[in-house]
């Protein structure tokens, strides 16, 4: 190294310019001073999701068991949803439906009604036939 | 302990995100820099905030910074950007923020002090274009080789010579006799 000029030594700062500055610098640099590497912030970022990613796997776990193993009173029945359900609750029943129900359970019980007196009829006819045999 | 330890070793440091390495750097080159930045940007207030403001840079930028280099020359690099760039956003006039010379300042020899005010000097610098104003400074004032001058200007050693030997004849035509300007080192 060569010699300066020391002329040039009245560019310098005084003491308490010098130790300013340098308080100065230090208080912005400080919050800066602790970088985090990748390593630090993926560290950082485990820690925090660890709890998450512990409750997300118990979840998930409780919905795989309750697909995988069926109820005994659901075994072997069909299962109908609540929207299918719903869905059809509110189907409108064709225009006279409710007539032709009626008018079908009345033909039904009058044919009831035919075959028992026919039935009676017959049961009498063979009795009037075991009488004649 | 950061004191120990050599340039390369606190840069080092520094890289590794140690304040306190980062703290021996800023007290080895803020004096120095401030009188660096001062005779770009001519305020004194105006040259902490240079001064603050690169080191900050600076601490930001470590990374870039070979392991080995020198801090010295890459520090001032990006200390003249800054200083420059301050001096520009502001409009800085240096031939109008010059206050008082005599309040503060720097601790010149006795002798110099009695006869050349730091406002003569940087009156003198201002009439030096930017480049060999600085390359004066880091050349006289911090004793760097004409190498690292070259680093820190970014231009060719030879041209770092030429812009001292230049700035220095005009010093001496401006502030006469009582500069003494040694030229057998150049």
């Amino acid at each position: 190294m060569h010699d300066r000029q020391r002329w040039l030594d009245i560019l310098r700062p005084d003491e308490v310019t010098a130790a300013r500055l340098r308080r100065a610098i230090l208080d912005a640099a400080r919050p800066l001073g602790k970088r985090d590497s990748w390593w630090d912030v993926a560290s950082d970022w485990a820690t925090l999701l660890t709890p998450v990613a512990a409750a997300l796997t118990l979840i998930f776990a409780g919905l795989a068991v309750r697909q995988g193993v069926p109820s005994d009173d659901a075994a072997g029945s069909l299962r109908v949803s609540a929207d299918v359900v719903e869905s059809l609750r509110s189907q409108a029943a064709p225009a006279g439906f409710s007539h032709q129900i009626t008018d079908d359970a009345s033909m039904v019980f009058a044919a009831l009604n035919e075959a028992d007196s026919r039935e009676l009829s017959l049961e009498e006819l063979a009795d009037e036939t075991d009488v004649e045999h | 302990m950061p004191v120990e330890h050599d340039e390369p070793g606190l840069v080092s440091l520094v890289q590794q995100g140690d304040v306190e390495a980062f703290g021996e750097l800023v007290k080895r080159y803020a004096d120095r820099a401030y009188g660096v930045a001062l005779s770009i940007v001519g305020a004194p207030q105006d040259a902490e905030d240079a001064v603050q403001t690169a080191f900050i840079r600076a601490l930001g930028r470590i990374d870039q910074l070979r392991p080995g280099s020198p801090f010295g020359p890459w520090f001032y690099s990006v200390l003249r950007s800054t200083a420059l760039n301050l001096r520009r956003r502001e409009g800085l006039r240096t031939h109008e923020t010059i206050p008082d010379a005599t309040a503060g300042g720097g601790r010149p020899d006795d002798d110099l002090d009695r006869t050349l005010t730091r406002e003569q000097v940087l009156t003198a610098l201002e009439t030096l274009p930017e480049q060999q104003r600085t390359a004066v400074v880091l050349y006289d004032l911090e004793g760097f080789s004409h190498r690292e001058v070259a680093e820190s200007l970014g231009v060719a050693v030879g041209t770092s010579r030429a812009h001292v030997h230049h700035g220095r004849r005009a010093l001496r035509n401006l502030l006469g006799p009582i500069v003494e300007l040694t030229e057998g080192d150049n």
